[in-house]
C-alpha cells in the first residue's frame, strides 16, 4: 500500500528505493519560530507556537541536528565500551545522543503517554508542522534532508519558509506510520457526525 | 507590535475590536485516525470556522437557561470532530492536563497572530488575504480527503 498517495497528493519526498523493512517512515516539515530558539526567546510573543510529541524510539533524525547527533552517538558508544545498549535506565544510546544534541529544537518531554512506558520527545516552538512524506518502507540509516525533496517538495519548503518571520525549517524523520502518539484511547470517540458543523 | 510588523501573516481582518489579541491556526484533520499527529487545542480557543454557528447556538441556549454542564457537553460534542478531552498526556506527577487535544492531524499552521483583536467572531476563509486563500486552497488540494479547520484563539 502506498500510503503517501492516499494522504498527500503530490510526492514531496523522494524516498530511497532500498528499504530494509516495512515498519514505515514519516517525514514532517517543522516550522520553528526562530525568535524563540535563541537567547531572545523571552521577547517573543507567547501562545503562538505549538509542539509535536512522539515516542523516543520513533526518532530517526532531524536534519538540523543530524551531524551533532551522530557524533554524540559515536561518542557515547566509545564511552560505554562494548555495552552500546543503555546509557541511562530509560534511553538508548541513540536516543540519549539525540536528547544531548537536540536543544533548542528537540528534547525529552516531561509529559508522558498514558499507554506507553517510553519517554516522549518533543519538538517545541513550532509555528506549524506538515506531514510531507509517508511510506510503508523503513531504512537502515536514512533521514530526510532538503536534498531528498522533490521539485514539488522544494517549492513547498520555500513557500512555507517565507510566510512568517524568523522561520527556521526542520525535516523530522520518524519510524512507523501510525500516529505520533498512540491514538487507541481516541478511537472509541470517533463519532463523525453527519451534520455540516461537526 | 503593529500589524504590519509581521505576524498578520495570512489574515485580512475586518475593523478592529478593542480587546486582547488573537491567533488563527489552520488544522488539517486526517481522513483516518490511523495516521497523523495529536496536538493540543490552542489555548483560549473561541471556536473554529466549521463549528462556530453550532457553538453560538449552544451559547444562546446557555443565555436562555441551559445548565452550564449541559452547555459544556454540547460544546464538546460540537467540537468532537477535531478536538476531544485529553486522556492520554499526563504530567510528571501523572496528572492529566485539563485540556483538549486534537484528533490525528496531517498539518497544523499558524495563519497569523495579532496583538489586537480585529474580529468579534471567528476567522473564516473569507477573512484570509489572497495569499492566505491561495495557501489554504493549496493545502486542501495537497491533502485529499482531509478536512480543514480555521481555529481562532485569543492572544493572552
Amino acid at each position: 500500500m502506498n500510503t503517501s498517495l492516499q494522504l498527500i497528493r503530490e510526492q514531496l519526498v523522494d524516498f530511497p528505493t532500498d528499504g530494509i523493512g516495512h515498519d514505515g517512515t514519516q517525514v514532517w516539515l517543522l516550522v520553528y519560530a526562530g525568535q524563540m530558539l535563541g537567547d531572545g526567546w523571552a521577547d517573543a510573543p507567547s501562545d503562538i507556537t505549538t509542539q509535536l510529541l512522539f515516542s523516543a524510539e520513533r526518532f530517526i533524525g532531524l536534519d538540523l541536528t543530524w551531524e551533532q547527533h551522530q557524533r554524540r552517538h559515536a561518542e557515547i558508544l566509545r564511552e560505554s565500551g562494548t555495552d552500546p545498549v543503555l546509557r541511562t535506565y530509560y534511553l538508548t544510546a541513540y536516543e540519549q545522543a539525540a536528547a544531548d544534541t537536540g536543544c533548542p529544537y528537540l528534547w525529552i518531554s516531561t509529559m508522558t503517554h498514558r499507554h506507553s512506558t517510553r519517554p516522549l520527545m518533543v519538538t517545541p516552538h513550532l509555528y506549524g508542522a506538515f506531514l510531507i512524506g509517508i511510506t510503508t518502507i523503513s531504512y537502515a540509516n536514512w533521514h530526510c534532508t532538503t536534498r531528498d525533496l522533490t521539485e514539488h517538495g522544494q517549492a513547498f519548503y520555500e513557500r512555507v519558509r517565507q510566510i512568517l518571520p524568523s522561520t527556521v525549517l526542520g525535516l523530522l524523520t520518524l519510524r512507523g506510520t501510525e500516529p505520533l502518539v498512540p491514538t487507541e484511547p481516541l478511537v472509541p470517540l470517533v463519532l463523525k457526525s453527519g451534520t455540516n458543523d461537526a | 507590535m503593529r500589524r504590519e510588523d509581521s505576524y498578520a501573516g495570512f489574515l485580512n481582518p475586518p475593523d478592529r475590536v478593542p480587546d486582547k489579541g488573537e491567533r488563527v491556526w489552520l488544522f488539517v484533520r486526517a481522513p483516518t485516525d490511523t495516521v497523523g499527529a495529536i496536538v493540543v487545542e490552542p489555548y483560549d480557543m473561541i471556536g473554529t470556522d466549521r463549528t462556530y454557528e453550532a457553538e453560538r447556538a449552544a451559547y444562546d441556549a446557555l443565555a436562555h437557561g441551559l445548565l452550564f454542564d449541559e452547555y459544556q457537553e454540547q460544546i464538546e460534542r460540537i467540537r468532537a470532530s477535531l478536538f476531544v478531552p485529553n486522556s492520554i498526556f499526563q504530567s510528571e506527577r501523572e496528572c492529566f492536563f485539563d485540556g483538549m487535544v486534537s484528533r490525528p492531524i496531517l498539518a497544523v499552521f499558524l495563519m497569523g497572530a495579532l496583538e489586537k483583536r480585529y474580529h468579534e467572531q471567528v476567522y473564516t476563509y473569507d477573512d484570509l488575504t489572497d495569499d492566505g486563500k491561495a495557501f489554504y486552497d493549496f493545502i486542501k488540494t495537497l491533502y485529499p480527503g482531509s478536512e480543514l479547520y480555521l481555529a481562532t484563539a485569543l492572544e493572552t
